[in-house]
């Protein structure tokens, strides 16, 4: 593994403490300093700061990052970026500032795999900058975020009409799979952006690479499981996704390449509704024929063994699967079982649910063929097979 | 108290059900969702049944508040279909939300709401109403409704420097009872149309599914950070630094906010805040206790407008008594210290090294108020607290 090229010489300005003394705690360090943007040389306001210790990075090449919460607390700058973290225990760490749109590099970031490219020459790799904090003393370091690149546009159906609500994540490839690339800013929101009532979506701070937009369309049940039970149990009844290139195959995807900072607009994705076709059914045990009210469904591409089509059973042992486009597939019912939920009541007042598995069934796996809508398939999922006696233990 | 015009004839074809899995002695509500502007379907529509005897309104309660819906919520298809299974026998709105499509609440039209912002429709319209199923055991009913695009709203948020405000939680208020209150964001329970969101990297926002009416804009700015509440603790315990509030018309002041008017389905863009940092203040310091000059480390501190008595700006003391208020615009003020208390944080040792911090609060003391008059930044602000009064202290 590489090491971190410093860009940013933190200027460890190590002036005696000028903080209110009776209150700095003996033995501990401050760092204060300024975050600004480097695109418009402006203050980054409002931006979150933090500290993450240095780990000895010659030991695992993966993980120098411990992912808890920062010991030291996130800060957040004034209207002037400025920031400080008070108490901050003797030691080297690196500065983390994040601020929405720009670019966050974290010690952990997948970087280090060796798949990255490499900077291209003459361009200064991203780094993190670092800080030694020493005892009763106060470290001074300013940052400058560099914009990432963002990327907006609209889901729409094919009929026109906006998809509205629907989950777009971007995907990047590493190691040979695209995987969710998350943008890690501290107080953001903790989900995927939804398109709004235009379908519009738009997502920032993101390197330059190669992208593949994923939309989500889930259609999520809110089941109430008793009189006297407070809240609504979600059950995803049908999950599909269509990528870049408005296609349900994630093989199929048609990748966006983003430079750095680029703005682009315009990346839209069509949801082919009318290639679509829909497969409902109810999943049922074998003799006696009982529905069976908890699994999971999915519908897969046997060519790159991605899921096309995901979803739950729900109470009623029924599914409704939409989003499949003509083709085969390999049918999946995973963990199929009788499940009884026991409604247990506190004082008389207060319930809450329990779940207790009744009876547990055998994966069911089928190849399916899709030429039109399939209304009514019974599924038959039977015993499990009792040469494995070890995984009843 | 008027009775609800029916406009959706709720056609309820009552046939035998066919569903074998349905639980015997209760029913089953089927139906479409149609959007009215486009014909197309409302795919992913969320659909909940509320009992049409629990929607009287209660004294005391938040009128908006319907409560969990008693049959769950299901979402449509892409054919905009849906099926609510296992129904109580009885009659039930249906309550469809979408987002940017109005959902009539079954008590907008409540003339006990005396809302007096909400307009007549013009004579031309008809008034919006709810759909209404009657369901007997045993048996389905199907109802097609069909849901009226609202009004939206967008623009930008930026400071007076043209760079954009990230991040700013964006509030639209409605005049109720001539005050402006904020738009109702429990109105379906987890279901809510968002009336209220945060700006993107650009400082973006969008509001849709509005009803016609006067509106006013607040954009708020939330400086929290994230605090271990000691360095071994697990945890971080947020400390909010200050809030600073804008309202459009680019106002610190409610009183002086510009309301705008949507007009039934407009899409009005371009309304746009900006932050007046230019004209902004700094008030930092510390508190400190009258009897022997500690700091004081919990705590909470308000700048009114002793106008309108509209809070400016308000931050709460971290670990070291230090306030920093950014944000207060020329002017006189009120300044409140509230709720000043010396705390102490324990350490309790539970099972496998968890350790679980508790705050204690081992002094109390009596509430601050004096004159501020802001004419520029107040960088070392000492402000210092009395003991209770005897009354209060022997509560």
């Amino acid at each position: 593994m590489r090491p971190w090229p410093l860009l940013f010489l933190p200027l460890f300005t190590l002036a005696a403490s000028a903080q209110n003394s009776s209150a700095a705690k003996p033995g501990t360090g401050t760092v204060t300093g300024h975050v600004y943007c480097a695109d418009t040389n402006a203050p980054s306001r409002v931006a979150s700061v933090q500290l993450e210790p240095v780990k000895d990075t010659k030991r695992s090449g993966t993980s120098h990052f411990s992912g808890d919460a920062p010991a030291s607390g996130i800060s957040r700058t004034g209207f002037d970026g400025s920031f400080t973290l008070a108490k901050v225990p003797p030691g080297s760490y690196y500065v983390v500032a994040s601020a929405q749109g720009y670019l966050s590099p974290m010690p952990n970031d997948d970087e280090s795999d060796d798949v990255e490219p490499q900077p291209p020459p003459g361009q200064p790799a991203v780094v993190i900058p670092r800080v030694d904090v020493q005892a009763d003393q106060a470290a001074s370091i300013d940052i400058r975020l560099e914009r990432g690149a963002a990327i907006s546009g609209a889901v729409r159906f094919d009929d026109g009409s906006p998809a509205s609500g629907v989950m777009v994540m971007v995907l990047h490839r590493s190691k040979d799979k695209w995987v969710p690339s998350t943008p890690q800013v501290p107080f953001a929101a903790p989900v995927p952006p939804a398109t709004d009532d235009v379908g519009h979506y738009r997502v920032s701070g993101l390197r330059d690479r190669d992208y593949v937009l994923m939309a989500i369309l889930s259609r999520t049940d809110f089941e109430s499981r008793g009189a006297r039970t407070t809240g609504l149990f979600g059950v995803e009844r049908s999950s599909l996704r269509i990528y870049s290139g408005d296609t349900p195959h994630i093989s199929d995807a048609v990748p966006i390449k983003l430079g750095p900072g680029e703005e682009r607009s315009g990346e839209d994705i069509t949801i082919p509704l009318s290639k679509f076709h829909s497969i409902s059914g109810v999943v049922t045990a074998t003799g006696d024929g009982h529905a069976i009210n908890s699994g999971h469904l999915a519908i897969e591409d046997p060519n790159d063994k991605e899921d096309i089509v995901d979803a739950e059973l729900g109470s009623d042992g029924a599914f409704h699967l939409e989003g499949v486009p003509e083709g085969t597939y390999t049918l999946r019912v995973q963990n199929p079982r009788d499940q009884r939920i026991q409604e247990i009541s506190v004082a008389g007042q207060q319930a809450f649910t329990n779940e207790k598995t009744l009876h547990q069934y055998g994966d069911l796996e089928q190849s399916i063929k899709v030429e039109g809508d399939i209304p009514n398939l019974v599924l038959t999922v039977s015993q499990r097979p009792q040469d494995h006696p070890t995984a009843a233990q | 108290m008027r009775p609800w015009p029916l406009l959706l004839l709720a056609s309820s074809t009552l046939t035998a059900t066919a569903q074998s899995s349905a639980k015997p002695g209760t029913g089953t509500v089927t139906g479409r969702v149609y959007c009215a502007d486009t014909n197309a379907p409302a795919r992913m529509a969320s659909v909940q049944l509320k009992p049409v005897k629990e929607i009287a309104p209660r004294p005391g309660t938040d009128p908006h508040d319907i409560g969990m819906p008693a049959s769950g919520v299901v979402q449509t298809t892409l054919d905009g279909s849906f099926a609510i299974l296992n129904v109580a026998p009885g009659s039930y709105y249906v309550i469809v939300t979408a987002l940017g499509y109005l959902s009539p609440h079954p008590r907008d039209d409540n003339s006990d709401n005396s809302d007096d912002a909400k307009t007549q429709p013009p004579a031309s319209k008809p008034p919006v109403t709810i759909a209404r199923v009657d369901l007997t055991a045993d048996q389905t009913a199907n109802i097609d409704i069909r849901l009226e695009r609202g009004a939206a709203v967008s623009g930008n948020i930026r400071f007076d420097d043209g760079s954009p405000a990230t991040n700013v939680l964006v509030v639209l208020l409605r005049k109720i009872k001539d005050k402006w209150e904020a738009l109702p964001t429990g109105d379906y329970g987890a279901f809510a149309m968002p009336s209220s969101l945060m700006t993107d990297d650009l400082g973006h926002y969008r509001i849709g599914g509005l009803h016609d009416g006067e509106y006013l804009l607040m954009a708020t700015l939330i400086h929290v950070d994230l605090m271990p509440p000691d360095l071994r603790g697990p945890g971080l315990s947020p400390t909010l630094r200050s809030a600073l509030i804008v309202y459009s018309g680019d106002t610190m002041r409610k009183s002086d906010a510009v309301p705008f008017k949507l007009g039934p389905g407009e899409d009005r863009a371009g309304v746009d805040i900006a932050i007046p940092l230019s004209k902004l203040h700094s008030v930092s310091g510390v508190v400190t206790a009258a009897s022997n000059g500690h700091v004081i480390n919990s705590g909470e501190i308000t700048i009114e407008d002793p106008g309108d008595k509209e809070s400016v700006a308000n931050g709460q003391l971290d670990s070291e008594g230090a306030f920093h208020l950014d944000g207060v615009p020329e002017g006189s003020y009120t300044l409140r210290v509230k709720n000043a208390s010396d705390r102490q944080n324990q350490q309790i040792s539970g099972a496998g090294g968890m350790n679980i911090s508790s705050e204690k609060i081992a002094h109390q003391y009596g509430d601050l108020e004096q004159p501020l008059k802001v004419e520029g930044d107040f960088p070392n602000l000492v402000l210092t607290v009395p003991e209770q009064t005897k009354q209060h202290a022997s509560q």
